[in-house]
């Protein structure tokens, strides 16, 4: 019944595209023009060759003797055929029944590899054990060179404090010649007094060699050229001199 | 060209790829491993078997998935996903490459059992009615009482797919 409704339906599916390209193409045949033409004079499709095409090779007749006798031999290997078949088949079979067969080659598989599942698991437990060993080892080590180093960042930590008290104490102790309110007057004619003079040169010794002669209080116009001042032969006496032995002496 | 240069090329020659011992059962569907681009000692058999064996176990596990990450957990690990829902975890952590292949064909790869139950299956499967490359025959023709391929001897037209009673109908 439905191959009968879907064959009428195509049936009629085809009639119907008929008609309408009969309809649009006034009964021209339009079906496949967009196909690509052939070359003329040369099919698309090359037939076989005429050495190929129609060459069927014919045996040559055997003789009725000889065809019987393969006949005979056919009949006999596809006899020894069926009865190494119903053999095989029938050793299937007893492996099957005896537990030798496929199924039963599957379930031992299943169990091998349970079996070697669980002696990776085994592995696998071992190697944590080892490994959760060595890193306790490990944890402990890390822990002792960091408690090292605490300790001596500690101990220079108290260094470095106990020099900044020293020097906090002297500065305190030295703290009695600072200038102050109250001092200021003081130190100011003191400075006058003594005056410290850094326009100097030095040698290579420590010598100092202050020219023009240092002077406490100045007297006339003071020199406003001094770049040549100092470009002078040293040993010649032209202003004070203070040697540096002398001075590390009176030190 | 600079890939023909050191043992890059050499992984992947057709016959070191065929020298693959990892050949998996068919309970593996998915393969994972985690190993680091920059190991340690303990870390480096995982990379090195990457290295050298990840084409060979694509060669010849085409039907298994083989997943790498790379620098995702401290421990080197290999993680097999079987059919029925279990997974099977190894931990590569101080082992050689070698010692890693052994492992992994030992335990998921082919053992002697499972080869020769295939075997047995491949026999019982081959049927004298299928046709192909893989089968006995090639084509029906070779069939005897069968008529040639027409690529040899045309067939009538009547018996070929073109053949239509009114060419204007359809």
């Amino acid at each position: 019944m439905l191959s009968c409704r879907i064959s009428t339906s195509s049936t009629a599916r085809c009639l119907l595209l008929a008609t309408s390209q009969f309809n649009s193409a006034d009964g021209i045949q339009k079906r496949q023009m967009g196909r690509r033409q052939p070359k003329q004079g040369k099919p698309p499709i090359l037939p076989p060759s005429k050495k190929v095409l129609y060459h069927v090779v014919h045996a040559p007749w055997q003789k009725p003797e000889d065809v019987e006798e393969l006949l005979w031999r056919r009949h006999a290997y596809n006899n020894a055929v069926l009865s190494i078949r119903e053999v095989f088949r029938a050793e299937l079979a007893q492996n099957a029944s005896h537990g030798q067969g496929i199924e039963a080659m599957k379930e031992a598989e299943a169990v091998e590899l349970d079996d070697l599942i669980a002696e990776n698991q085994k592995r696998n437990e071992e190697k944590r054990a080892v490994r959760e060993a060595r890193e306790d080892e490990m944890t402990k080590e890390t822990k002792r060179v960091i408690l090292d180093e605490i300790q001596v960042e500690l101990e220079k930590r108290n260094e470095e404090k106990k020099m900044a008290e020293e020097e906090v104490r002297r500065v305190i102790e030295r703290s009695d010649g600072f200038v102050d309110r109250q001092n200021l007057e003081t130190k100011i004619l003191e400075a006058l007094e003594k005056p410290t003079i850094y326009d100097f040169a030095i040698d290579r010794a420590g010598n100092k060699y202050f020219v023009p002669e240092p002077v406490k209080y100045q007297e006339g116009t003071p020199t406003r050229q001094k770049g040549r001042l100092y470009d002078q032969t040293l040993g010649t006496n032209h202003g004070y001199v203070e040697e540096a032995a002398k001075k590390e002496q009176s030190l | 060209m600079p890939f023909m240069h050191g043992s890059m090329p050499l992984r992947r020659t057709f016959f070191y790829l065929q020298q693959g011992k990892v050949k998996f059962r068919d309970n593996v569907n998915v393969f994972a491993m985690g190993f680091h681009k920059r190991p340690t000692e303990e870390q480096s058999g995982a990379r090195d078997f990457v290295y050298w064996h990840w084409a060979q176990l694509q060669y010849h596990n085409p039907k298994v998935q083989l997943v790498k990450h790379a620098d995702k957990v401290i421990t080197p690990f290999a993680r097999a996903y079987l059919n029925d829902g279990r997974e099977v975890l190894f931990d590569l952590d101080g082992m050689k490459r070698e010692e890693i292949e052994d492992t992994l064909a030992k335990t998921l790869g082919k053992t002697e059992l499972v080869e020769r139950r295939e075997h047995l299956e491949s026999i019982a499967k081959l049927n004298p009615a299928d046709f192909g490359s893989k089968n006995e025959r090639q084509c029906m023709c070779e069939v005897q009482g069968q008529h040639p391929c027409t690529g040899l001897l045309r067939a009538p037209k009547c018996m070929t797919g073109k053949q239509r009673w009114n060419h204007n109908l359809i």
